[in-house]
């Protein structure tokens, strides 16, 4: 077995970090090239400045991953990432709806003809409705639904929760408040278990509704995401009343609450998404894992865990809560580097890998194989390039549009 | 070998089956539009109350010789005329008003030298309401050009053109009493020959709405139904080209058929929610 004191206590080797970086980028690459908008951009008519915004994205994800690898903070360069894959979604989405239709309203015209983008947040509110009415209950193209569908179910039994702290383009808005400089002014250590629950109930309401009601009932009413996306055209007083609602949801869950705590609370304490994906903490393989061993008790982790998914009972038992995003904030703070990724039914992480001679100091080639081939790159290799294939268009068209601002 | 289980699996499901996330995307999109999974009727045209088609063409539309018009023949010549009820479960919070739509619907894409909001710009569509619940003036509208209404008089005009962005509902006295969405919608078929992502349109949709708390339960009662299509001419109050008794310029496709039609238009008729 190995011996953790011959490996750095964080972060992979040179080697295993250049290999996988250039691995990843380079699958990235030709995503980019297959897929998306990027894509039929570049079948149209070839654009410098696109191509300027598809070198630089490459290369900023590159340095991003190269990062999180070779320094271990996870959270550090994992936040960077979000925070910034969350702005530029925004420039993004907002600059292409003003460019299309000039404002940010969707149109009852827009909505009929099923021109609404869809987005993650719909599924759970389409399955049964779909499975017994063979209807989709969300006014957007046909071609969409199917894309999403497997997508959602892929990274829900894959990645679980982790969705929510690597890919979902909403979550960095948080982030962003929440990591904004300033004291903690409200401590939330451990909310009431019916508060924690809450996300729970959302899910189970939102689902029966919907169904009951054949609408899209979280859309209609309560995604505080509208505010900084699109939503349904003002012309009643009933719509008055809903835009209010999620204007106040954003504001508040999103902006205020996050500052003040210094927490993710929608993600944590509302997001019904975040309850869907929670489920599939269940079968994902991937988990977090606490080295009760090394765990000194310290107790840091809770106060930085961003959706309440820790606590001391959990941390007794060397696991986090069904809630957990994975997303490595608590392996940062751990100063005794108990906390990592690991993997259902598996001994093995980077601290106790098989590939790992006790005693001997390992080579170039048996060190890289070790840092390649273990539960928290694999985790990481798997949804950071899942959450870059998403963000690359976002990142490449706000980079066309700054460049397009600079008169370039 | 147990604990290297786990992580074999975990590199298999990384490598292997998230890529195929992309092509996954399209066999589940063959796999469910086979299944008839739709988006929901209520978003896309609602319960049908009665249609008209006419696949075929119609004889009487003849488009004016003018080289100019060769080319939108499509855009004219309306292939099917529907009424269609959209009715959103209570409570859904919706905001859209329970509606009717009065569908109009045309072979391919339509023609729109002009780039205008809708999408059309050489075509102007008019449907006719004679509704139970409106003591009709017995009148024709002179917007109505040469066509003569079998039923003798209609109580609302709505108006639909690519100049505007809302349908136009007029009363027989000539009077704008409301406006009211109208959407275009195309449905697009793959190109024969071209790879997936190229898609062609196969049938042109205008629909205009018709708000229940507007025109009153449409269920009952018996209601008349017509629709005309003819050439934009802005320059005329009903947007219609040729006022002039020129009827050969537009296209109904409910004229009894070519050898009656002599400008009389038929409506499409609907009792007690039931087409007759």
């Amino acid at each position: 077995m190995s011996d953790s004191s011959l490996l750095p206590a964080r972060g992979k080797s040179i080697q295993a970090s250049i290999f996988l970086t250039i691995f990843s980028i380079s699958i990235l690459a030709v995503f980019a090239l297959l897929t998306g908008s990027f894509a039929d951009s570049v079948m149209r008519t070839f654009e410098i400045k696109r191509m300027i915004g598809a070198v630089l994205t490459l290369l900023y994800l590159g340095i991003i991953f190269f990062l999180i690898l070779k320094t271990g903070r996870v959270s550090k360069w994992r936040n960077i990432f979000f925070i910034s894959y969350a702005i530029c979604f925004v420039i993004s989405f907002l600059g292409t709806l003003f460019e299309q239709r000039g404002h940010m309203e969707l149109l009852d015209s827009d909505a009929l003809y099923g021109e609404a983008p869809m987005c993650h947040i719909v599924v759970p509110m389409l399955l049964i409705p779909m499975i017994l009415g063979k209807g989709i209950i969300f006014p957007t193209s046909y071609a969409s639904v199917p894309t999403m569908l497997i997508a959602v179910i892929i990274i829900l039994l894959v990645f679980g929760r982790g969705f929510c702290s690597w890919v979902c383009f909403y979550g960095g808005e948080e982030t962003l408040f929440s990591r904004l400089p300033g004291k903690k002014i409200w401590n939330i250590r451990k909310p009431h278990p019916v508060v924690k629950a809450f996300p729970f109930g959302m899910l189970f309401f939102i689902v029966v509704t919907s169904f009951l009601t054949l609408t899209p009932v979280y859309c209609i009413w309560f995604c505080p995401f509208k505010t900084i996306t699109e939503f349904f055209e003002i012309n009643s007083t009933l719509r008055i009343f809903q835009t209010f609602l999620f204007a106040m949801l954003w504001i508040v869950l999103v902006v205020v609450l996050p500052i003040l705590s210094k927490k993710r609370i929608q993600c944590g304490l509302f997001c019904p998404m975040g309850a869907f994906f929670s489920l599939g903490n269940k079968i994902s393989p991937f988990i977090v894992k606490i080295d009760t061993s090394k765990c000194t008790k310290c107790l840091q982790c809770i106060s930085v865990c961003p959706t309440f998914s820790l606590s001391a009972k959990t941390i007794e038992k060397g696991r986090t809560e069904i809630t957990c995003t994975k997303c490595g904030d608590c392996f940062d703070i751990c100063p005794a580097g108990a906390i990592s990724y690991g993997m259902k039914g598996s001994s093995i992480t980077i601290h106790n890998h098989p590939f790992i001679k006790e005693g001997r100091k390992p080579g170039f080639f048996r060190r890289m194989a070790a840092d390649l081939w273990e539960p928290g790159t694999i985790f990481m290799f798997g949804i950071f390039l899942l959450g870059s294939v998403l963000a690359f268009n976002f990142f490449n068209n706000t980079i066309v549009r700054i460049l397009r601002l600079m008169g370039l | 070998m147990m604990k290297h289980l786990s992580l074999i699996l975990g590199t298999v499901l990384i490598l292997i089956v998230v890529p195929l996330a992309i092509p996954g995307g399209y066999l589940l999109f063959d796999y469910l539009y086979s299944t008839g999974l739709r988006i929901n009727a209520n978003y896309t045209g609602g319960r049908v109350l009665g249609e008209i088609t006419d696949p075929e063409g119609d004889v009487l539309l003849q488009i004016p010789d003018s080289f100019h018009y060769k080319s939108i023949s499509n855009s004219l010549d309306s292939t099917c005329f529907s009424v269609r009820l959209v009715r959103f479960p209570f409570p859904s919070g919706q905001g859209i008003e329970n509606h009717l739509n009065l569908v109009a619907e045309f072979n391919g894409k339509f023609s729109d030298p002009l780039d205008l909001h809708n999408g059309f710009g050489c075509n102007v569509i008019h449907f006719y309401i004679d509704s139970p619940y409106v003591k009709s003036l017995k009148t024709n509208s002179e917007k109505a050009a040469a066509i003569t209404f079998s039923s003798g008089s209609w109580d609302y005009q709505v108006i639909v053109d690519g100049f505007h962005d809302k349908a136009r509902i007029y009363n027989n006295t000539g009077n704008l009493i409301r406006e009211s969405t109208v959407y275009v919608r195309e449905e697009k078929v793959p190109a024969p020959g071209l790879e997936k992502e190229k898609w062609q349109v196969k049938k042109t949709s205008v629909i205009a709405t018709i708000p229940l708390s507007f025109s009153g339960d449409v269920l009952k009662g018996e209601w008349h139904y017509y629709a005309l299509t003819g050439i934009a001419d802005i320059t005329s109050l009903s947007f219609l080209f040729a006022p002039d008794k020129t009827a050969n310029v537009y296209d109904a496709i409910n004229y009894k058929k070519s050898s009656d039609a002599e400008g009389i238009l038929t409506p499409l008729v609907i009792k007690d929610g039931k087409m007759q």
